[in-house]
């Protein structure tokens, strides 16, 4: 790695010095309790239990065919 | 020497500590998102040297951890190479989605001042990057390098990682982050 030593110092002298985010650090973490309560919320809507997906199709389906009667008379 | 190792053992055993509560109450992850939001933020802003992407990168990392903390386990690396491994396909997401290389604009600064929403800590961060101009230098010389070699020159000599611990951090073995590094070095030579 010999040919390398000044392209090496180069890359260690460029190096960006340590942000301090102390300050935004709070304000970092609330947006992320924020999104993870967004995300909770989708999945906990997909994870409603398959029953209650049956029940409400059937109750889609007996709505829709008193529809149809209605609508017949 | 010994005392340099008994710091580095405690150091471990704080970690797994702080993992563990977080495994057991997740409202314990704060712990660790207190002692770890700066080493990534500052890792994705070295990356993509812009303060708002790197923002996003790191609440990305964080969310992503919080919601596997219960599926990380132990295997020989720690806590923060798990992290960092976050960070790195979070970065990967983030050129792969502007399908180019990120290169360090004037505009994003303007475009900070205009935004009221942006933080002071931010703009403060934007402007480090903007002032150091043998940082510009290297970011783009670097950004002219293929994702591979960028992610392992960053790691080495921006985040001071040995080896071992970039093929952690990578899930590679240590000879082929030895041939990155070589690879990438040669061909941002003809950049620099």
């Amino acid at each position: 790695m010999r040919e390398f030593k000044d392209i090496e110092k180069r890359l260690r002298n460029g190096r960006l010095p340590d942000s301090d985010m102390s300050k935004y650090r709070h304000k970092a973490w609330q947006k992320i309790l924020q999104a993870q309560r967004a995300r909770r919320k989708i999945i906990s809507f997909l994870s409603i239990p398959p029953w209650v997906w049956a029940v409400a199709s059937i109750i889609i389906l007996i709505l829709f065919f008193v529809f149809m009667l209605l609508l017949k008379k | 020497m010994s005392n340099e190792n008994e710091a580095m053992e405690s150091a471990a055993q704080q970690e797994r500590r702080l993992v563990a509560m977080a495994q057991k109450n997740p409202d314990d992850f704060k712990h660790l998102f207190n002692k770890y939001y700066d080493t990534i933020f500052n890792y994705a802003l070295r990356r993509t040297g812009n303060a708002h992407l790197a923002n996003d990168v790191a609440a990305n990392t964080f969310l992503k951890a919080l919601d596997q903390i219960n599926n990380f386990q132990w295997r020989g690396s720690s806590f923060s190479a798990w992290l960092y491994r976050i960070a790195t396909n979070e970065i990967f997401q983030v050129h792969r989605k502007s399908k180019r290389t990120i290169r360090l604009t004037s505009e994003v600064k303007d475009r900070l001042q205009d935004d009221n929403s942006s933080d002071s800590a931010l703009l403060e961060a934007e402007e480090m990057v903007a002032r150091n101009e043998k940082f510009k230098q290297i970011h783009a010389a670097l950004s002219k390098l293929k994702i591979k070699y960028q992610t392992v020159l960053t790691l080495r000599y921006f985040e001071d990682k040995s080896i071992k611990e970039i093929a952690a951090i990578l899930n590679m073995p240590e000879n082929t982050v030895k041939t990155h590094i070589r690879r990438g070095l040669t061909h941002l030579k003809e950049y620099l």
